[in-house]
């Protein structure tokens, strides 16, 4: 308990009719990364901003450090943010930005100075003190935006989509760099992103959100291999759903879903009795694409492949199965002598454990 | 299709001249009329000479005038300017019940004719039994000029992005520090321009003062408009053609303070 650095428990905000947050509670420990992970609208922000104070909770509790803060204003919680548009105050000087936080702490002039270069140098923007916010280029200024969030010390760090405005290229060199920042520092940090990439490349924990309310928690790799919902399946990753109804259900989670004459072998995610209505999900990159055999799949669908689309690493084919739309990637180097021409008839091929069924609520 | 091109160019050229002509006119006549010699209104002047100007500077009773109108000018200024900032960051940040009422009662100066807020506020300081002095005048012209100042900042405070208030209370600045440090420096050039505004609106209004003034307070509008009523010599274009100046060097200061600012930031 007491290595927790931030805990929110039974957060609820509402506006108006709507309740942006329904009931969300999580836990981050010293040192661990955990991102906020969701569709817009799903209540990650509103979940970041409450920790840091702008959102008032209606209920649940806040506490930063053991202390509880719900009730405290933002500027006495020593959390530090960093802003979608980074909030540089731009009338200050890089230095002047990265030191405010220290100047609103009475921090004497040497020790803050010694400390805003310290903070400049983690980000790698030393030399740049006397510049301005506005002579600096995207990414520079997200580093500043960091830079200043980090001279303070803060317990808790908390990034709001700190990525998003930055060019795809700068975007990947900056989420390494982060994380490499984020390690050494060791601060907990609560991260939001809508990038599913970037939880999965930068979090110890992803927090899944969807309407208000936590939808899976777990490590990455476990949000990825074992979705527990239809949601999380199909936000995570790319993948084939098939729409159906429990036919067969065997203990160990082997259940036989029917879906518009086909019979499709999965597995389980959560329980679900025969009868029910069922959503079956195949991540596109475990569909294998086969000449004419298929030997040890558990499910094979002819198919026909209408489009090839080239990825540089990987190639996604398009293949239509008697009117519905298939998806597969095939790694650009490997498995070179499975079909790759349009037109081909294959057969599409996947094993029972990479068909997970989840129960379906329409 | 250049010939066109060239004609529309023209057409334009004389357009924007004739505009100019028309606004600029009356202004250069006063200034030549200024300063003719003789105790005639002429344009052009004549006899050239700066006699007008002279008198104009002795005389007690424009110097008064002007005196008083300088002390109203800067107290209503400063009024308006303590009054109307907290309550453009209100209307603008803030969501709270009666504000658009109250936004168009600070607006309402502007739309109300004023001759009527003149006699409106001439009835209800005699209600008061408060007697005409500075104090009243000031006040009836911080009432005028609060419009102005509340639209101009209201402009400015829109242009902030407010997460930069949020970004300043994270790292731990109060309520006072977030607006001295990061609001009140953001929106320098607004507060220039409507402090500029607010002066230059109270130091020539005519009509309100008109319901407010005693013999004791008269303001350089109204003495001219009192002078102006039993003599007719160039003295009143020398002292308009003062006026203009004043006018025109706030102006461009404000306007180079506001671009020195929008370089900084």
């Amino acid at each position: 308990m007491s290595d927790v650095a931030v805990e929110v428990r039974g957060l609820r905000k509402r506006y108006g009719a709507v309740a942006a947050v329904d009931g969300v509670s999580l836990g981050v420990r010293a040192g661990e990364i955990v991102s906020l992970l969701g569709p817009s609208g799903c209540g990650k922000t509103t979940t970041l901003r409450a920790i840091a104070g702008f959102e008032r909770p209606d209920e649940g509790e806040i506490f930063i450090g053991g202390e509880r803060m719900t009730h405290v204003p933002p500027n006495r919680r020593h959390v530090a943010m960093v802003f979608q548009g980074y909030a540089l105050f731009p009338h200050m000087t890089v230095a002047d930005n990265v030191g405010f936080g220290l100047r609103m702490r009475g921090e004497a002039a040497a020790p803050k100075a010694a400390a805003v270069t310290r903070a400049l140098e983690l980000v790698r923007l030393g030399g740049y003190e006397q510049r301005l916010p506005k002579q600096l280029s995207g990414g520079q200024q997200q580093r500043v935006a960091l830079a200043r969030a980090l001279a303070i010390e803060p317990r808790v760090l908390l990034l709001d989509e700190p990525l998003s405005n930055l060019d795809a290229k700068l975007r990947q060199e900056m989420r390494v760099e982060l994380k490499g920042i984020l390690k050494d520092t060791r601060i907990a940090t609560v991260f939001v992103t809508h990038d599913q990439e970037e939880a999965l490349v930068l979090s110890d924990g992803i927090v899944l959100m969807n309407q208000g309310r936590i939808e899976q928690e777990g490590a990455p790799y476990e949000i990825y291999e074992r979705p527990r919902t239809s949601f999380a399946a199909a936000f995570i990753g790319q993948a084939n759903f098939f729409r159906g109804v429990v036919r067969e259900a065997r203990p160990g989670g082997g259940v036989v879903v029917e879906a518009d004459g086909l019979r499709l072998r999965g597995v389980a995610c959560a329980e679900i009795a025969v009868g029910a209505p069922a959503v079956v999900a195949v991540r596109q990159e475990r569909v294998r694409v086969l000449r004419a055999s298929g030997g040890g799949y558990d499910n094979l669908l002819p198919a026909r492949i209408e489009l090839l689309n080239y990825l540089g690493a990987s190639i996604q084919l398009v293949c239509s199965a008697g009117g519905r739309t298939l998806t597969a990637v095939l790694g650009a180097v490997g498995e070179t002598d499975a079909p790759r021409e349009r037109g081909a008839a294959v057969l599409l091929g996947w094993r029972e454990g990479d068909a997970l069924v989840f129960p379906s609520s329409g | 299709m250049v010939t066109e091109g060239r004609l529309g160019r023209l057409f334009l050229h004389a357009y924007v001249i004739a505009f100019l002509v028309f606004v600029l006119a009356p202004l250069v006549v006063v200034v030549g009329v200024s300063f003719e010699h003789h105790a005639l209104l002429r344009f052009p002047p004549q006899a050239l000479s700066l006699r007008w100007y002279r008198e104009v500077l002795d005389s007690p009773q424009f110097l008064d005038a002007a005196w008083n109108s300088l002390i109203v000018a800067v107290l209503a200024t400063v009024g308006s300017v303590v009054l109307g900032t907290p309550a453009a960051y209100a209307l603008v940040r803030y969501r709270f019940p009666g504000r658009d009422l109250v936004a168009t009662l600070l607006l309402s100066p502007l739309i109300v004719p004023q001759l009527v807020v003149g006699i409106a506020l001439l009835q209800f300081f005699a209600a008061l039994g408060l007697a005409a002095s500075i104090t009243t005048l000031t006040l009836g012209h911080v009432l005028i000029t609060l419009p102005y100042v509340v639209r101009t900042l209201s402009a400015n405070i829109v242009g902030l992005d407010p997460a930069v208030e949020e970004a300043a209370a994270n790292l731990g600045a109060g309520r006072l520090q977030i607006y001295r440090l990061i609001v009140l420096p953001l929106v320098r050039s607004g507060l220039y321009a409507s402090m500029v505004f607010a002066f230059l609106i109270s130091f020539d209004n005519a009509v309100i003062s008109l319901f407010l003034v005693s013999a004791r307070t008269t303001t350089l509008p109204i003495a001219i408009y009192t002078y102006v009523e039993h003599s007719l010599d160039p003295s009143i274009a020398a002292i308009s053609t003062l006026l203009m100046v004043v006018s025109v060097v706030l102006m461009v200061a404000a306007s180079r303070l506001g671009r020195i600012e929008r370089i900084d930031t």
